[in-house]
């Protein structure tokens, strides 16, 4: 609900007029042609100078790290996470700034691992990982006459992480953040002049924040990161 | 209706009797249609003779009794080879078979030792050992009715059943031990009432605090030749039993852990009254001599742990040890929990008395799936009875009278009133009313680890070398840091072993 939320917030600053004088600037900079059959490429086109904003929506298709962990109380490692992110692009040429959010629910059931091998209780129980993020990178130079844009970049992760269960009495539960840090790497495409698509491959790393207890401890696994395939849609002007 | 005024009458001969002392008796049995008459030839003679004849003279065995396995292959003729290095040369059809180990009798060489050093020396023998004499491993007390059933809150067994209200429904637990009597009736068997030997009606009925549909018929393998029904002459099965699944929620008495678990009683042991019986059943006047722990040769031990595998159970509990390994018990044991049942055995309480290791409890840490169980008092201490050693694994509550008020630091469970049947004075014993009855001892803590390990399963943990590990890696550290000598791994925890384990706690 809070990803919806930032997400519709970020949108709504996207609009705004002066989000729209320069969004019409970098995509009148963004769509200028090489000329038909030259052997040396061209000079890419040049980025715009002014500060924009914008906005989307991804999802993520998270591998966790704890794959045996995830694996044993909810029956995979692989999560899917839903949030909305906001940029501001080209605060100096192609360096960018980044905070988004996103958040996956999962239920599983409590377990008992014996020797590697998981027993599952049939006791109901929820996961909930909903990190936010944020950091920058650089955005190069458009490839493919100024429609795909590659760009890298890192990021802080406070990573929320919930566990309830069913029959749980005090301290059986969590409710606790954990701090981590994220690499990045994604390709951006522009459809129809205002709609841009994305995805992105990120690496996380949220260390010692498992493996104290259930599961986890069991499998010493520590990490509550992993890798992710993000697919995300945004709008521009 | 008509019992009522037959047992008035009862009541009334019996308190001649005790007042009148040398007043001879009415011949009882006739007054007793619906009485069923039981003779020689319904009891397992032989063994309790061995039985009583071990213990008048305070052997650790049967005299004349040897298990031996042959080797894997050996035929009649090999078997009857290996026989022929024996004085008295038996034949092979003399052996009685429990799984692939047989037991033989050879009163010829009474010393067990003797008769299983010749046989070893056969080529065809792979082992052979004397028939020991396991004790239960209980304390008796009066009877109070003071702050009851401290042990349970102890492992935490309220949250459990919150998790689990049908405490462990579905799983079968067997109870090896003196037995758990599973019918109403009334009996004429013949005892010594101070003059002469009398068949006197002896009433037997089922403990009121667990539903009828869930005692298992069970087995009999030392007092009635037809292996039913299942009496408890003295009250520790019944007490063991309890602890594991005396019902809960009717407002009778107590609770045990696993309420609703199907309860397998057989009857291993005897005690003062079934000795007493036989004794009378051979013509043999006087009392028989009183011991308060009652005798449980391995054989029938093993008989009865391969006979709950073979029927069904989940769970074993063995609220009895003795010192020496018995590899009639160890191969039953591993037979058992090869068709999947849990074996819990209590560790004994001779820590007062050399703490030797006693066995089946010390095969536990060699047997995954064999759970060697000391005990802690309400003080969550080690209790002043409990042997220690390497082979302790867990503990739980037994008991411990040194560190409580008077009566309170026991185990209190619903079984026989011990008024009815005081050896030695009672002349017409009763075994159909029951108390609250505090005792302590290993054997009381292990059933508290038995009906959590049939929780557990019914949480569906099949394997028992899952179970066991479950149960150690969620107790509660006690004594020094990790393992050790006095708890093991310390103090089961149902609540923690049922709930399990989430990804981060």
């Amino acid at each position: 609900m809070r990803a919806v939320a930032l997400a519709a917030a970020l949108i709504a600053v996207l609009v705004a007029p002066r989000a729209v004088a320069a969004q019409v600037s970098h995509a009148a900079a963004s769509t200028v042609s090489e000329p038909q059959g030259s052997v040396r490429q061209g000079p890419r086109p040049a980025l715009p100078r002014e500060p924009i904003l914008r906005g989307y929506f991804m999802t993520d298709l998270a591998s966790m790290t704890a794959s045996d962990s995830f694996d044993a109380v909810l029956g995979s490692s692989r999560l899917v996470m839903r949030g909305g992110g906001g940029e501001v692009l080209h605060i100096w040429r192609g360096l960018f700034a980044r905070a988004a959010f996103s958040a996956a629910r999962e239920e599983g059931t409590r377990a008992i691992v014996v020797d590697n091998e998981v027993i599952p209780l049939d006791i109901p129980m929820t996961v909930e990982v909903s990190p936010l993020e944020i950091g920058g990178g650089w955005r190069f130079r458009p490839l493919a006459g100024g429609r795909l844009v590659p760009y890298v970049g890192a990021a802080v992760l406070r990573v929320g992480y919930r566990e309830r269960s069913e029959f749980a009495v005090a301290d059986d539960d969590v409710d606790a953040t954990f701090t981590g840090r994220a690499f990045f790497g994604g390709l951006e495409a522009v459809i129809g002049g205002w709609v841009i698509v994305g995805a992105e491959v990120q690496h996380r790393s949220v260390p010692d924040a498992l493996g104290e207890g259930g599961v986890s401890a069991a499998f010493r696994e520590t990490d509550l990161g992993g890798s992710a395939i993000r697919f995300l849609v945004g709008i521009r002007r | 209706m008509r019992r009522s005024v037959w047992l008035l009458v009862l009541s009334a001969a019996a308190a001649a009797v005790l007042v009148g002392g040398s007043v001879p008796a009415p011949p009882l049995a006739a007054q007793q249609p619906d009485a069923r008459r039981i003779v020689a030839s319904d009891l397992r003679v032989e063994r309790l003779t061995s039985i009583a004849s071990a213990a008048a003279s305070d052997l650790a065995y049967v005299p004349g009794q040897v298990a031996v396995k042959f080797r894997r292959g050996t035929s009649i003729v090999g078997q009857a080879r290996a026989l022929r290095g024996l004085r008295s040369r038996p034949a092979p059809t003399r052996l009685r078979w429990v799984g692939d180990v047989a037991v033989l009798t050879d009163m010829s060489e009474p010393d067990p030792a003797i008769l299983a050093r010749q046989l070893r020396l056969q080529r065809e023998v792979e082992w052979a050992e004397p028939v020991y004499l396991r004790r239960r491993r209980a304390i008796p007390n009066d009877p109070s009715y003071v702050s009851l059933q401290w042990n349970l809150n102890a492992i935490g067994m309220p949250a459990a059943w919150d998790i689990q209200p049908g405490a462990a429904s579905g799983v079968t637990v067997a109870l090896i031990d003196s037995g758990l009597t599973n019918v109403d009736d009334t009996l004429l068997l013949p005892t010594w009432n101070g003059t002469s030997i009398q068949e006197v009606p002896v009433v037997v009925g089922v403990n009121p605090d667990v539903a009828r549909d869930r005692i298992d018929p069970g087995f009999d393998f030392v007092f009635f030749s037809s292996g039913q029904p299942v009496i408890d002459f003295e009250g520790h099965g019944t007490h063991v039993a309890m602890t594991v699944g005396q019902e809960a929620n009717n407002a009778l008495f107590g609770a045990g852990l696993a309420y609703g678990a199907r309860l397998m009683p057989l009857k291993a042991c005897v005690g003062y009254w079934e000795l007493q019986f036989v004794r009378s059943a051979r013509g043999t006047p006087g009392y028989h001599p009183f011991d308060d722990t009652g005798f449980c040769p391995s054989d029938a031990i093993a008989e009865a742990i391969r006979y709950a595998a073979d029927h069904g159970a989940q769970v074993i509990n063995l609220s009895l040890s003795g010192p020496a390994a018995s590899q009639v018990e160890r191969e039953a044991i591993t037979y058992a929990i090869g068709r999947g049942a849990v074996v819990v055995a209590a560790v004994g309480n001779g820590f007062e008395e050399g703490n030797p290791v006693e066995y089946p409890a010390g095969f536990g840490p060699e047997i995954q799936g064999l759970i060697a169980v000391g005990a802690v008092g309400r003080t969550l201490e080690h209790a002043f009875y409990s042997s220690t050693g390497s082979h302790v694994e867990v503990a739980a509550p037994g008991g411990d009278s040194r560190v409580a008020a008077p009566g309170t630091g026991r185990i209190w469970q619903t079984t026989l009133q011990f008024d009815d049947s005081l050896p030695g004075s009672a002349t017409a014993p009763r075994f159909d009313r029951y108390e609250e009855v505090g005792l302590q001892g290993t054997s009381m803590a292990a059933p508290h680890v038995s009906g959590l390990a049939a929780m557990i399963i019914a949480q569906g943990v099949t394997r028992p070398a899952y179970v066991e590990r479950i149960i150690t890696r969620t107790a509660r550290d006690l004594g020094d840091p990790g393992r050790d000598e006095q708890y093991g791994f310390g103090l089961v925890q149902a609540r923690t072993a049922i709930f399990g384990m989430g990804l981060a706690r």
